[in-house]
């Protein structure tokens, strides 16, 4: 299977700015250099790169955004604040694969005319930062990130700005309030950031993986990159596996390939030989699905949806029989508690109240009125914030009480009314 | 139709507003109420309390209102079964950790959440007590301001107005999910002199007057327009008082102040100072007429004066001096020249400032701590004398309206000219130095209990009202001069604030074409007037 992103993983040295040039390192982004900056959007539109951060939106349709003769700098932020649970491809990608990533970045830096680039790490990836940063100094040193690059005479600048440690800095408003040095939280739009973003100037904000595809695309061609994958998911997508499989770790397949195949073959089948229960295919916010569906699914965004669930992230959380469900459900109620900024009426209360009942629920002293609360909550909660934190919980309600209701009920008082009073 | 204005239909009202008016200000031109917490219409948009959404043709799902453009042929729909539903489930979650302490709130009666839930919500909690989130009670968050982060709402009105408005930061929004609640940075306290504007806006019970707190309950209380005193910006406000039924209801109490909108003037804002004028229509009043100290009645201390000034009208020098300040409305002082023209053939008078210069900044509060500097001169014209202590020199009596020539800031040859003369008239609402002195002193009334006009630093003339009685027997100030008039002759016309007026507005031109009507309530620009009669820098 075609490797876009982990071609040179494990290589000897590849993590040094010697060993990436040794694996032809940097010849996308000379090759970008001499390109006008439109046809290095071209050739991504080309490719269908989609965004990799969950969203999926096309990469080069985003970049495309950015107003032009402004008069105002364009900022370049890229979104290495990898929080959603269930999710580590970035991490592996940084801290693997550095020089690949930051030559991804100054491509598209280059193509949407920043001059200044923000390089936003989870506040809890301490060795990433270090590693990034390291690489951004031997950039610098090199030339390669500075004044004239290669010659073209376009200059660049690159900032590695670590978070402190905030979910939400993730989405990529909230991700701009904390560069602007605020409180990480998301902003209502419009403006959308491609024409109002930090410090109120065009910003294109993009996931790292996404960034990392983009060296391989330059130098093969966008329709290299598009002959890979589905028809609609071009490509291939780093898939973060966690849970109960013998071998647990981050896997590139391409798009469409079958998820029984990533699970047996990739994984190594269940932990243990336990029957597998459920899967949760993009990262914790999207829908749980019963394993026998999942597993007969393709890794493509249409065939998840149509699954019933999201790609996402491609945070694969696999659960097998002997875990419980509405404990599992309690303890992502906690996390997005936890994480909700606060500003939103309906997510500021709602993440916090249907996790309390969720508690109470999975310790057994939940009351009878608790699953149509919870309901309620989730419903009320979907789409109706400036964010998505508040859909992320309650999709996972909505989706644990749909197949695993059984569970819940367990747990609940024995109404009147079921005893046939 | 002109081509920034655009044509929506609002719950099937046809409006036509400039394009990009977010659906909230349309809909209020609809007639149609919009419920929100966090928007405001003079600060940013937050966009986060969730409470105003609506539904626009061809949009997915509900929007919200404040952030929503109006656009050609849009139709907007705030009243469907989906927008109710939402309502609803906001109303729910704001209460889900609200303490619902509304019986010892002083915002209950003026609290957007309790209205809202009576209109929107209207179910029981199921929610108890005990699994609420428990935050800080009765915070001393400034000198002015009482904080209560569990009653708070989170809509961050108070952030942005500290932000956006003084510019000084003081309040953020701390902690996160439902633990998130407005504070000050550790060892900061919100201590700007726009402080109390944050209680204003707070649209729950979260942020309190710490000089209102537990004074009235606001459902008894009226607020009817009128005008601060504190200085020369001349801020639009409202008053709150009991509502007044029978004449000695609470006797004519003034509770707060509060800004009211005036664009022109304050925005939607006025200053920690100004809050406090209200006291002047409570504090230190003066009751009755005294006559050398002894309490006496009208007819008493009319007979008193007339017995003390009418030998001096017949002299051939005017012995009768009159001294008249800043404070005074411009229909005031143009009364009190004419009768000390008419009656005592007196061409000149003293017009004086009550209080030295103070505190000043470069958006409401101005150093010119009198509400009439402008208006005062202008009436007076050339009858006001360039050296009060030289006119008042060897004056046999005075007639004081409103002035406090005795004041401790004043000028000492103006004191020892006041002091020694013989008889001293006083017009005065409330006690100072000046009315320790009076011979004969007349209670006249407040701000909130006369009409008349002011003339404010920018040149614009603006009307005062009378809301408020009290229960003794102080009398008008015009009133009172037609008084004085009568006592000495029985044909000097009385008149109201509206005819001294206009009969001003035929004499000056600076006022002309402007009366009452035109005033209205947000007040109308005097010609000339801002270079013409404040004078002060020349």
């Amino acid at each position: 299977m075609t490797k876009v992103l982990f071609e040179h993983r494990g290589k000897k040295g590849v993590d040094t700015f010697e060993g990436w040039e040794a694996v032809g390192g940097f010849e996308a982004l000379k090759r970008a250099l001499k390109m006008k900056p439109e046809e290095v959007i071209e050739e991504v539109k080309t490719s269908g790169l989609r965004g990799r951060g969950g969203a999926g939106f096309p990469a080069g349709v985003k970049w495309g955004f950015v107003p032009k003769n402004t008069g105002k700098p364009i900022y370049l932020c890229i979104n290495a604040d990898e929080s959603e649970p269930g999710t580590c491809k970035d991490r592996v990608l940084m801290e693997e694969l550095p020089f690949m990533c930051l030559e991804g970045a100054l491509i598209a830096a280059y193509a949407i005319g920043a001059k200044l680039a923000f390089w936003y790490i989870r506040g809890e990836f301490d060795l990433s930062e270090r590693v990034m940063s390291r690489a951004v100094e031997v950039l610098r040193e090199k030339g390669v990130i500075g004044k004239d690059v290669f010659g073209s005479g376009w200059d660049i600048d690159l900032v590695v700005h670590r978070g402190a440690g905030a979910y939400i800095c993730g989405e990529e408003t909230g991700l701009i309030s904390s560069v602007e040095g605020d409180k990480g939280q998301p902003k209502i739009k419009p403006p959308f950031p491609a024409v109002e973003g930090a410090f109120r100037c065009p910003t294109i904000v993009n996931n790292v993986e996404t960034l990392a595809a983009v060296p391989w695309i330059i130098n093969k061609g966008g329709l290299a990159y598009a002959a890979l994958g589905t028809e609609k998911s071009k490509g291939t997508k780093l898939f973060s596996v966690s849970g109960a499989v013998a071998k647990p770790g981050v896997y590139e397949v391409e798009m469409g390939y079958p998820m029984h195949d990533l699970i047996m073959n990739e994984c190594g089948g269940p932990q243990f030989g336990k029957t597998l229960k459920a899967i949760i295919p993009g990262g914790s916010s999207v829908p749980v699905l019963p394993a026998k569906i999942a597993m007969e699914m393709n890794l493509d965004y249409e065939s998840v949806q149509a699954a019933g669930s999201l790609l996402g992230s491609g945070g694969v959380i696999v659960i097998d029989e002997s875990q419980s469900m509405p404990e599992l459900l309690a303890i992502l109620g906690r996390f997005y508690a936890h994480e909700s900024c606060g500003q939103c009426t309906p997510c500021r209360e709602g993440t916090g109240w249907g996790s309390r009942l969720l508690d109470r629920v999975a310790e057994g002293e939940g009351k009878d009125q608790d699953m149509p609360t919870l309901e309620r909550i989730a419903r009320f909660m979907t789409g109706t914030t400036i964010c998505f934190l508040a859909s992320s919980m309650a999709m996972p309600i909505q989706s644990f009480f749909k197949h695993f209701r059984h569970e819940f009920e367990a747990l609940l008082p024995v109404t009147t009314e079921a005893k046939g009073d | 139709m002109s081509e920034n204005t655009v044509n929506l239909t609002i719950d099937g009202i046809q409006v036509t507003v400039p394009k990009g008016t977010n659906l909230i200000e349309a809909s209020k031109k609809a007639g149609v109420d919009v419920p929100h917490f966090c928007y405001h219409s003079h600060l940013s948009v937050a966009g986060n309390c969730r409470m105003c959404m609506v539904e626009v043709e061809g949009m997915r799902g509900p929007q919200i209102g404040c952030n929503t453009g109006a656009n050609e042929g849009m139709v907007v729909k705030t009243d469907t079964e989906a927008v109710k539903e939402q309502r609803a489930a906001v109303m729910e979650f704001l209460l889900v950790n609200h303490p619902i302490d509304c019986p010892v709130c002083d915002q209950a009666g003026e609290c957007k959440l309790q209205i809202y839930y009576m209109e929107h919500d209207r179910r029981d909690s199921v929610v108890s007590v005990d699994e609420k989130v428990k935050k800080g009670k009765a915070i001393e968050v400034g000198p002015r301001v009482m904080l209560d982060q569990e009653r708070c709402v989170a809509c961050s009105r108070c952030v942005r107005f500290c932000d956006e408005v003084t510019g000084t930061g003081e309040l953020r929004l701390m902690n996160r999910g439902d633990h998130t609640t407005i504070d000050t940075f550790p060892g900061r306290e919100l201590d700007n002199d726009y402080s109390v504007n944050t209680v204003d806006i707070c649209p729950v019970g979260a942020l309190t007057s710490r000089d209102f707190r537990f004074q009235a309950r606001v459902w008894y209380l009226e607020h009817d327009d009128s005008l601060c005193t504190g200085c020369a910006t001349g801020c639009n406000v409202k008053v709150s008082h009991y509502k007044q039924i029978e004449l000695d209801d609470y006797n004519g109490t003034a509770y707060r102040l509060q800004p009211r909108v005036n664009d022109e003037v304050n925005q939607a804002w006025m200053c920690d100072f100004g809050r406090k004028e209200y006291r002047k229509v409570n504090d230190g009043r003066i009751e009755q007429p005294f006559a050398h100290n002894i309490e006496i009645g009208w007819d008493g201390a009319l007979g008193h004066v007339k017995n003390a000034l009418q030998p001096l009208r017949d002299g051939v020098a005017a012995e009768v001096a009159g001294v008249v300040s800043f404070d005074a409305t411009t229909e005031e002082v143009w009364q009190f020249r004419k009768l000390l023209r008419e009656v005592f053939g007196q061409n000149e008078i003293a017009v004086l400032a009550s209080r030295p210069d103070g505190k000043a900044d470069d958006f409401l509060i101005d150093a010119d701590k009198h509400p009439n500097r402008a208006g005062a001169l202008l009436a007076a014209g050339d009858a006001a004398t360039a050296d009060p202590a030289r006119y008042l020199e060897g004056k046999s009596a005075v007639i004081v309206l409103g002035a406090n020539p005795m004041a401790t800031f004043q000028d000492e040859a103006l004191r020892q000219a006041f002091a020694g003369i013989k008889h001293k008239i006083v017009l005065a609402a409330n006690r100072n130095e000046t009315t320790e002195l009076a011979a004969v002193l007349l209670p006249t009334v407040s701000f909130t209990e006369k009409d008349g006009s002011f003339v404010n630093r920018q040149g614009r003339v603006q009307r005062i009202f009378p809301i408020l009685r009290k229960g003794y027997p102080c009398r008008r100030d015009l009133d009172v001069l037609a008084d004085l008039a009568g006592t000495f002759e029985a044909d000097w016309p009385r008149t109201d604030a509206a005819a001294v007026f206009r009969e001003m507005a035929e004499a000056l031109p600076q006022l002309a074409g402007l009366d009452y009507g035109t005033i209205g309530k947000l007040g109308a620009l005097a010609k000339d007037v801002a270079t013409a009669a404040l004078g002060r820098k020349a």
